[in-house]
């Protein structure tokens, strides 16, 4: 348990994000093994082996994935899913800026897996800079025979494209996602039918999170079963956790799944600000409830711990809050950016996520009711499990966590129209 | 086809395995509740309302796209159920202005309908409200955001059944508004159904805007008098006026047109003439109708065997057939219904169904306008060539299907015809004035096409050219007609040898009479000239039409006819089916049918009117007709613009507004050559006469070609043509 550096073992040389840097620490021969010495079933068995679950937040089991795509003739496309919006998430920022072959290698051997000649990377608009990289990238390894036409000379064709979304955190939703790649509007499809066996332009797609497909070079190098190796019973691997907030060492740290919560923070992050104690944590991603301090003793960083403490791993992105902060503002300032963010086809969503935000707004200007809160956690309980999409319920999740660990703070507000923590 | 078992709040009924469970509970007649779904659209799942509880299944389900499965059980008023159905009004609620006392949905309104049925009394909503401003899109449709539920059905009628993006969902979130991006005026021939779909009073008409109360109009099913597709329209009458036509039977299609929607208020129009007239020197005055009838009578006594009917094919068949015994009891052969200078009679094709040309592989249309002619057509073709149907479309000028084909060739106007002939030899000709490899695309849906759908310009050695080889290919042809009962005329045997030879024959001095039907000739006929000449010549002229038409100025009698809402009849749509006209609105004064008048002036005569029997037409072999076209400057094309072409288009107030001022549409390289932009006023000139019109400039349009548009007030295009609605004429910037 612990640090331990696979995706990140290259970020911090020189010219990390050069092919011969790359290259130099034995960068593609994990794909070359995969084209030459793998059946691309065989790649599917080791992954489903390995126990790689979803590093995009929702967990799902990545071999699992692979094995719905039909076994037909008609054209497969892989996309990956590089629109990192989740506030508190910029783990895959590391990888796409400082080592970009490593997911395109990834994306090569994944691809190959599942039967693709052609994979998409729908990057974040914002992420201009990432998103050039990637490009320089994908240009020097087509040049270099790795991609493309007859990669590697296998006599398999990849192509790899970068497409820049257009900064909606919808579109990391993956059927968003494939309607603004094809060049509609951003709005998450009705599901059935699942990417899978219609996903892009109508075929079998899968997407995956960048993080997800640049842990599956290590997994064909070492195998499966070493990859398993790695973790807990359920958590396998390593895993990126962006830590943010009032810590004194914020950033991206990889540690294996299973790592103890209070290891990352007060070993590896530095701990909490001098003279400021721990009041909450959002150990996944915006998306994921809230857990009050005492409620982190003990807990690992792993699916079923974080399940199990009532929460969830999501994306690893993990907010600190110390003392100084007013929970009522930071559920609000979330609640704004879901009713942003919201992409307005379904009711719950949309209506919900507004009327939140104007009872939350009236509760900070100091005229909340305190029947608001029952009001709110109703409308958590109609919306919830009623909308779309899932960013209905993702927006719930600092909203009701909120409300039901820290009453106080909202009571204080309601009775005093002021803040007690003067956020 | 095998079935599965639903348990719907305890009814268990079978149903298609493909069927959804809102589908299967429409079966078990149970209700469940939707404001998105729409029978015609595809299903979106947007509003969340019919949510409901499925065995098994740890989340609600939104019924109308949950597939059903065998064994299935489903509760629909289960107390979760209930929670999210109160949920979803409430959150559609919360911003809602609840404006119903002005709003003209209520009463039809989804909204108000369910919340009733479903939803709480109270609201815990204290905020203040996010209203949006009224928007105006032109004379037709008027849009409140603020009442928007954000269905988006509107949207996907947009985009699924017409093929347009610009009516869309833009912004984002709650703040999502419905709207136009490009356009102020939203006006694409089937606005209607935006109308229509639309389940609350987000989009609403502004021909009907704040006239009266839905509960108040009584409907009746009727047909629509515009075309030859004959849409089922239900009527909504109050106090004798009809104020509303709505679609509630989806037939021949479940969508509409504007015509249809927006283009009958004529029937309530204050000009209209409800009283008999006669001419008294430059006067025409009011008489009693049984005076009227009775003079007439004696007058026609005089012209026996030399008296010309002429009839617009808009009316019924027994109107047609009333006719022709009057000609036939005065010995009369010469009536005729092609008041648009057609040379052609409907043949029969063997299409038999809009089915046919929706299941087919590949539609070649010919030589005509669908949207403008045949809307409804029109907009089937281009939602089958969305489902995967070619379309090869070649036509001079066309304002919808064209943009939304497969494939479209424009040719010169003079070429229009040489270019389908040369499509049937199957061989590029370079004096077509086509693109070659654009032909030879075109030529490869022509050769795949099960249908071939023949238009309105196309004259009758083309139609006759074109039903040999078909016949001889195996295809099947639909030959479109102007006006809506064309069969219906010609099964009466209204025709003779064209309404330009009893024009002729009038001012020749062969014909002395004249009877005219319901047509505006200096409107409808592509030879003013001739019109005017055989009208100031004839010796007695009896008018029957609804306004006091330029026609009638020339009548020495006026009788005032009923419009398609004041009479019952039949119809015949294009493929032969019959249909019937139904009585809705009472006709008032004088006001009477086109036989009502015939029985009144035999008996008044003491006529007896044969018992006239279907005629069969004949269909004579047609020689090629080859007219040069003389005159110097750009060949012009003169059509009626869609907003103009409904019946009584000038009495139809929003309708008509759309197209406000006559357009003339210039190609892209006359229009530089000439040095005119957008919007322009240039001037239109042939044989000395002159005419402003507005320029508007097209990229498909060839070089050489111009297209004017007819049909307007005051504005006599029809002058420019001599029989043809081909015409040249020199085009300068005013």
């Amino acid at each position: 348990m612990g640090e331990m550096k696979l995706l990140l073992a290259n970020v911090d040389k020189p010219d990390s994000e050069k092919l011969e840097t790359f290259r130099a620490a034995g960068g593609y021969e994990r794909l070359r093994k995969a084209l030459f010495e793998m059946k691309p079933e065989e790649i599917v068995e080791e992954v489903k082996k390995s126990g790689l679950r979803g590093r995009g937040g929702a967990g799902f089991p990545t071999g699992i994935k692979w094995g719905f795509i039909p076994k037909t003739d008609e054209p497969k496309y892989l996309v990956c899913n590089a629109d990192e919006g989740e506030p508190g998430t910029f783990k895959d920022r590391v990888i796409i800026e400082k080592d970009p072959h490593l997911l395109l290698e990834g994306i090569a051997i994944s691809a190959y897996a599942i039967g693709a000649h052609e994979a998409f990377i729908y990057i974040r608009g914002e992420y201009e800079y990432g998103a050039q990289v990637l490009e320089k990238a994908v240009e020097e390894a087509e040049a270099a025979g790795i991609i493309g036409k007859n990669a590697l000379g296998s006599g398999y064709d990849i192509k790899i494209t970068v497409h820049r979304g257009a900064g909606a955190y919808v579109c990391g939703e993956e059927t968003a996602l494939l309607n603004s790649l094809e060049g509609r509007r951003g709005h998450p499809r009705i599901r059935p039918p699942f990417p899978a066996s219609k996903g892009l332009y109508q075929h079998p797609t899968i997407i995956n999170n960048v993080e997800t497909l640049a842990s599956v070079p290590f997994i064909v190098d070492k195998g499966g079963d070493w990859y398993a190796s790695l973790g807990t019973e359920k958590s396998k691997g390593t895993k990126l956790f962006s830590i943010s907030g009032h810590v004194k060492k914020p950033g991206v740290y990889e540690l294996v799944l299973g790592t103890p919560f209070e290891e990352l923070l007060y070993d590896i992050a530095g701990g909490i600000r001098e003279g400021h104690k721990l009041k909450a944590v959002i150990p996944g991603g915006s998306s994921t409830p809230m857990l009050r301090a005492e409620e982190i003793a003990g807990v690992l960083l792993d699916y079923e711990s974080l399940q199990a403490a009532g929460s969830m791993l999501g994306s690893g992105a993990v907010i600190v809050m110390d003392d100084s902060t007013c929970i009522v503002k930071a559920v609000y300032r979330m609640a704004k950016f879901y009713e942003h963010e919201s992409c307005g086809q379904c009711t719950p969503c949309r209506e919900g996520t507004r009327w939140i935000v104007q009872i939350l707004t009236r509760i900070m200007k100091g005229q909340g009711r305190m029947e608001d809160l029952d009001v709110l956690l109703d409308i958590s309980e109609i919306m919830g499990g009623n909308c779309l999409c899932p960013l209905g319920d993702a927006a719930l999740g600092p909203l009701v966590s909120g409300i039901k660990k820290f009453r106080d703070e909202f009571e204080y507000h309601i009775k005093h129209g002021t803040c007690p923590v003067g956020g | 086809m095998s079935t599965v078992k639903v348990t719907i709040d305890g009814i268990t009924v079978e149903v298609s395995p493909a069927a959804t469970v809102l589908e299967a509970a429409k079966v078990a007649g149970v209700d469940i509740p939707y404001f998105c779904y729409h029978p015609h659209l595809k299903p979106a799942g947007l509003c969340r309302m019919c949510l409901v509880e499925i065995e098994g299944m740890p989340k609600l389900a939104p019924a109308c796209v949950t597939q059903v499965r065998d064994g299935m059980v489903v509760y629909t008023k289960s107390d979760k159920v209930r929670k999210a159905q109160e949920g979803v009004i409430e959150f559609q609620l919360l911003h809602h202005p609840l404006d119903c006392p002005i709003c003209d949905q209520a009463g039809e309104c989804a909204l108000q309908d369910i919340t009733f049925r479903y939803g709480k009394a109270t609201s815990r909503f204290i905020e203040e409200k996010e209203l949006y401003p009224t928007k105006f899109y032109g004379p037709l449709i008027v849009h409140e955001q603020s009442r928007c539920i954000l269905c988006k059905r509107c949207v996907r009628f947009s985009t699924e059944v017409m093929g347009g993006a610009d009516w869309n969902v833009y912004w984002r979130a709650a703040h999502s508004i419905i709207g136009a991006y490009e356009k102020d005026v939203v006006a694409n021939y089937f606005t209607a159904n935006l109308v229509e779909v639309c389940p609350v009073g987000a989009i609403t008409s502004r021909l009907y805007r704040y006239k009266t109360r839905i509960w108040k109009l009584e409907f009746s099913e009727s047909v629509c008098p515009n075309c030859e597709l004959a849409c089922s329209v239900d009527l909504g009458v109050r106090e004798n006026r009809l104020y509303k036509v709505k679609h509630n039977n989806p037939h021949p299609t479940p969508w509409m047109c504007d015509k249809a929607y927006f283009a009958f208020d004529y029937v309530n129009h204050s000009e209209r003439i409800v009283w008999t007239l006669k001419r008294e020197g430059d006067k025409m005055v009011s008489v009693s109708s049984s005076d009227a009838v009775s003079e007439i009578a004696s007058r026609l006594s005089e012209y026996r065997g030399k008296i010309g009917f002429v009839v617009d094919a808009s009316v019924s068949f027994e109107d047609a057939l009333k006719v022709r015994a009057l000609a036939e009891a005065l010995e009369c052969r010469d009536c005729d219904y092609r008041v648009y200078g057609e040379d052609y009679l409907p043949l029969e094709g063997s299409v038999k169904s809009l089915s046919d040309i929706e299941s087919a592989r590949a539609v070649a249309v010919f030589c005509g306008d669908v949207g403008i002619s045949h809307p409804v057509l029109a907009l089937s073709m281009a939602k089958a060539k969305m489902a995967g149907t070619k379309v090869a479309v070649v036509s001079s000028f066309d304002t919808y299907l064209g943009e939304r084909a497969t494939e479209y060739i424009v040719p010169l106007p003079s070429k229009e015809a040489d270019c389908v002939e040369a499509l049937l030899d199957g061989s590029y000709r370079d004096d077509l004035g086509v693109d070659k490899s654009e032909f030879e695309r075109v030529l490869e849906i022509v050769k795949e096409a099960e249908v071939f759908v023949v238009g309105t310009r196309a004259d009758a050695y083309l139609r006759n050219r074109i039903k040999g080889f078909a016949e001889g290919a195996g295809k099947k042809v639909l030959f479109l007609n102007t006006g809506s009962n064309a069969l219906g005329m010609c099964r009466a045997g209204l025709f003779s040898e064209g309404v330009g030879n009893i024009l002729e024959k009038v001012k020749a001095g062969e014909l002395k009479a004249l009877f005219v039907f319901n047509a505006d000739l200096f409107n409808t006929y592509p030879n003013r000239e001739l019109v005017k000449e055989a009208l100031e010549s004839v010796e007695f002229m009896v008018v029957s039409d609804v306004f006091f038409t330029d026609t009638a100025s020339y009548a020495d009698f006026f009788l005032p006819a009923t419009t398609f809402a004041e009479a019952d009849g039949t119809v015949f749509d294009l493929f032969g089916n019959e249909r019937k006209r139904k009585r809705v609105v009472v006709p008032t004064e004088d006001v009477k049918d086109i036989s009502a008048w015939i029985e009144l002036i035999a008996d008044a005569g003491e006529i007896s009117l044969p018992d006239v029997q279907e005629k069969e037409p004949s269909v004579a072999v047609v020689e090629k007709k080859a007219e040069p076209l003389d005159g110097k400057g750009l060949e012009a094309l003169v059509v009626f613009p869609f907003y103009r072409s409904a019946l009584y288009s000038n009495w139809c107030s929003k309708f008509s507004e759309v197209s406000s001022s006559p357009v003339v549409h210039l190609s892209l390289e006359d229009a530089s050559r000439l040095g005119v932009s957008k919007g322009d006023k240039v001037v239109v000139e042939s044989s000395g006469l002159k005419f402003e019109f507005e320029a508007a400039l097209e990229e498909f349009l060839p070089e050489g070609a111009c297209v004017l548009e007819a049909g307007f007030d005051r504005f006599p295009v029809t002058a420019l043509l001599k029989g043809s609605w081909l015409t040249k004429v020199e085009i300068k910037k005013a």
